[in-house]
């Protein structure tokens, strides 16, 4: 099997918290381990605070980390490089982030937003420019695309909007598409056409990509597999299918138990209260050990490795009896 | 039984015509005592507005151009101010959908309480102080956050206060603007769950505004479908669970991806209309997948499928 795109190992970062000697540390993003494999989708899912977005940051290279690697293709993008290098490899990395109100500026085109990635990365000479334009506003669902070109982001609904974002991150051509949120500002009935146009990328182009969300129903919808992290941590990775039908940590069922089905009865008690893990100098032990209804004397204390079952991960000390 | 919230023919325009805008067209639709009924649409769809017209909050320029609102057979349109003072709150409260912009950053839980109650006419310390307790066990918090500050309160703490303050005085309709939006699914569910406890318990009426109708199909007895400022569909959350009748409720319904079964979602091709600039007859019409001739040149009205059924759809009228 060859090596995959993307391998992050160990991925670590902490904040301070407060100054001087009452400086404290919030872990935001503990141990995590990830890889992403050419025209592969993973959808990295948790509650607000559980360092979904922070890693796709530290991916990005928009966070520096405190600990861990990144490797793309093999080279470790967090080593410091020279300036033309470091270009090089992060065009290969491409965000779209959750707000196409705030991502695009007002006072330019669509052409304007697409065609400058476009220049900056001598993806298309002058000349070429409007054509290639064209071309990646018509594969990001923008048809016909003359239409849109020269409008204003003003002028285009937020669907329309989240689409123009897309094209300028194909623009430079990259490996890896990090989706922040690309959805939840979205009505219902658009939101899923946008999700698909991301299928679309990864089953036609093989673009790989990681997706952040909240919405369990859209990551099952696009992802291969999903990872849940809960304190900054690998709670669960499964795939897509294994993790809505079978969850396997204790967090991730509640989770699961908590999405709204319809005919179902909310006077079911969920597995487990809502609550938020200590992130500032936090506890040893699990995370999740405060909430979680299986929880013992151990997990209070020891923090569990990952266990592998099958293609599965868990952080949990439930299953180290079936860790080989 | 008279309905306890009787909407009829209700219009809201924001600016008068020519320049006006209609964001709510001549909406009905009724809440029975201790009944949940949810209102769901996409931006647009004019479900804030309608609340706002309800609660006759409409901020200017929104005006209300016709209709009625009659509340326990009193209209609410009729009503001078030192009425509506007397009915908002004691009648019908509101729980806000950020609850962080309703609380006042300078004054701890237990003063909101204690403002609540004085606006109504409780006086009494001792009284004050109790109730404040009690209605921080309702939505399960400790009494001593009656002495703490909105900013110190997480997002679900917040909301469950907003749902506190709403219950001080015992209202018969809490009406509810995405109360649960900006929280996480595990926070969102306690507290609808707190809600439909409570509501066993004290038998008070919902209106429940959201973009949300999974959620509105586990919670409401009957929901209303938005589009363009029109009622869609109202019909009983166990007909819409089976799919719906108007081509718009279905689209919404197949649109959403789902985290059960194997269903792949469908998508409305199009996005909602331009308000200023609507499409002509039936304002679905340039998305549907049924268009006829009558749909572009005709607008559709709201008639009975059955009891509790209504759409507004030329394809679904009885011959």
């Amino acid at each position: 099997m060859s090596a995959p795109l993307l391998e992050v190992r160990g991925l670590s970062v902490r904040f301070p918290v407060g100054g001087g000697l009452r400086r404290r540390w919030l872990r935001a993003v503990h141990d995590v381990d990830l890889t992403v494999e050419r025209g592969e989708i993973v959808a990295l899912v948790g509650e607000s605070g559980s360092g979904k977005s922070t890693i796709a940051r530290l991916i990005a290279r928009l966070v520096k980390p405190s600990g861990g690697e990144v490797l793309l293709d093999g080279i470790d993008l967090l080593k410091s490089e020279p300036r033309g290098a470091s270009r090089q490899t992060r065009q290969r990395i491409q965000v779209v982030f959750q707000d196409p109100f705030g991502s695009l500026n007002p006072v330019h085109t669509v052409f304007h937003h697409v065609a400058r990635p476009l220049q900056l990365h001598g993806r298309a000479s002058d000349g070429e420019l409007r054509p290639a334009v064209l071309a990646l506003l018509e594969r990001c669902g923008l048809k016909p695309a003359k239409t849109y070109i020269d409008a204003h982001p003003h002028s285009l609904s937020g669907g329309q909007r989240q689409r123009v974002a897309i094209a300028r991150a194909l623009a430079p051509q990259p490996d890896l598409l990090l989706a922040d949120e690309p959805t939840s500002m979205l009505d219902v009935s658009i939101r899923t056409d946008v999700l698909r146009l991301l299928r679309e990328l990864r089953d036609t182009q093989g673009l790989a990509q990681i997706l952040i969300t909240h919405d369990l129903a859209a990551a099952r919808f696009v992802a291969d597999r999903i990872m849940v992290l809960y304190a900054g941590q690998l709670m669960e990775l499964s795939t897509a299918e294994d993790l809505v039908a079978d969850p396997l940590h204790p967090y991730a069922k509640l989770l699961m138990a908590a999405v709204p089905r319809p005919g179902g009865s909310l006077f079911a008690p969920l597995p487990a209260a809502s609550g938020r893990p200590t992130t500032i100098d936090p506890p040893p032990g699990c995370a999740f050990a405060a909430r979680c209804p299986e929880a013992d004397a151990r997990c209070r204390s020891e923090t569990p490795t990952v266990h592998h079952i099958g293609d599965r991960q868990v952080r949990c000390h439930l299953y180290e009896a079936r860790n080989p | 039984m008279s309905p306890l919230l009787d909407v009829r023919e209700l219009s809201v325009a924001y600016g008068l015509p020519p320049q006006g805008v209609e964001a709510v067209h001549r909406l009905s639709f009724q809440v029975d005592e201790g009944e949940t009924v949810g209102l769901v649409g996409e931006s647009g769809s004019g479900k804030s507005t309608a609340l706002m017209g309800v609660l006759r909050v409409l901020p200017p320029p929104g005006v209300i151009t016709r209709g009625s609102v009659r509340f326990d057979g009193r209209e609410v349109l009729d009503m001078d101010e030192a009425e509506l003072r007397a009915w908002r709150w004691r009648e019908v409260s509101l729980v806000p959908q950020s609850a962080l912009n309703a609380l006042n950053p300078m004054l701890t839980v237990g003063q909101h309480v204690a403002d609540t109650l004085r606006a109504h006419g409780v006086r009494d310390r001792a009284e004050i102080g109790r109730r404040g307790q009690e209605l921080l066990a309702l939505v399960d918090i400790d009494s001593v956050h009656l002495d703490s500050h909105p900013h110190t309160l997480s997002g679900g703490m917040r909301q469950r206060v907003a749902l506190a303050l709403a219950l001080a005085l015992e209202p018969r309709l809490v009406i509810m603007d995405e109360p649960t939006t900006a929280l996480d699914v595990v926070v969102e569910r306690e507290i609808l769950q707190r809600i439909v406890h409570l509501q066993e318990q004290r038998g008070f009426a919902v209106l429940f505004i959201t973009h949300d109708l999974n959620l509105l199909l586990e919670l409401a007895d009957r929901v209303g479908v938005l589009y363009s400022g029109r009622l869609a569909e109202m019909a009983p959350a166990s007909a819409l669970r089976q799919g719906g009748r108007h081509p718009y409720a279905q689209g919404l319904l197949a649109a959403m991806p789902t985290a059960f079964g194997e269903r792949e979602p469908i998508s409305i091709p199009g996005a909602p209309p331009d308000l200023r600039d609507p499409p002509s007859g039936c304002r679905f019409h340039p998305r549907c997948p049924h268009l006829t001739e009558r749909c572009r040149a005709e607008e559709p009205v709201l008639r009975a499928l059955s009891a509790g059924h209504t759409t507004a759809c030329h394809l679904l009228e009885q011959p």
